[in-house]
């Protein structure tokens, strides 16, 4: 069995895991940028551990994505692989997954005024 | 950045086609869908990394020279995903076991983990390349003649 299928028919069956993608995401999308904008430029993970400071493990803790570390640790990751925050942020993992909910409310939002506007 | 290549994953099936691993995530999406979100998630980086980054971020390590294991920790909890690379269908990743808290999993019992992944790869490798080892092997007999 081809494990999208398996996930597909898990979130299917059991729409509370969709609702916990928030609380657990970040560690898991910030692990894979960092692992690939550190390979894109040639670093090792001792190379952009001295460049910011800490010890190797940490970093493959971060790229991991065991490790939740804080803002100014990002912070001083993307200014050594030389990104912006958001770009070191963005949901590469699954660019397909469900929009926060935040985002599905503010464009309900949006939605209803030219619902009445039409009408 | 460039464009993601994600490689295939599939789950272990036996000859009859019952799925252990899918029986245990259904049930731990039921019980704690933290964790399972956490495996996915863990499975999804896995699938973008080649295997010499996903050894050295810790995301894996190797027991044998055949088998691999996703490392995953959810809070407290540690689950462990025996898998292989596969050698046919384009180095497709098959996850062998279903998750266990490793708590349960110290000594004899991790052993016996990677040792039933080992029959289930061999299973697996036997009946899943042998089309690919006879498409081959016409291949060759074709340049050949």
């Amino acid at each position: 069995m081809r494990i999208e299928e398996l996930f597909a028919q898990i979130e299917a069956e059991h729409p509370e895991v969709t609702a916990v993608a928030h609380e657990v995401d970040p560690p898991a999308i910030l692990a894979l940028n960092v692992m690939r904008f550190r390979t894109e430029r040639g670093l090792t993970q001792a190379q952009l551990a001295a460049a910011i400071g800490v010890s190797q493990p940490r970093i493959a803790g971060i790229e991991s994505g065991d490790a939740n570390p804080r803002l100014s640790t990002v912070s001083k990751l993307a200014h050594a692989l030389g990104v912006t925050l958001s770009e070191l942020l963005v949901d590469n993992l699954n660019p397909t997954r469900g929009l926060p909910a935040a985002k599905i409310v503010r464009d309900g939002a949006e939605e209803e005024p030219r619902k009445r506007r039409a009408m | 950045m460039e464009p993601v290549v994600k490689r295939d994953v599939e789950v272990y099936e036996d000859v009859a086609g019952r799925c252990d691993i899918a029986d245990a995530l259904k049930r731990l999406a039921r019980s704690d869908p933290r964790a399972f979100r956490t495996i996915q998630n863990k499975i999804e980086l896995l699938r973008q990394m080649e295997m010499r980054q996903a050894l050295e971020s810790r995301l894996v390590k190797q027991p044998t020279a055949t088998i691999s294991v996703l490392r995953v920790q959810s809070g407290p909890v540690s689950f462990r995903l025996p898998f292989f690379e596969s050698p046919c269908h384009g180095g497709k990743l098959v996850l062998l076991t279903h998750c266990e808290h490793r708590s349960l999993l110290r000594g004899d019992r991790y052993k016996a983990m990677v040792d039933a992944a080992e029959r289930r790869r061999q299973d697996w490798v036997r009946r899943n390349c042998k089309e690919e080892r006879h498409a081959n092997r016409r291949a060759v007999r074709a340049d050949r003649g």
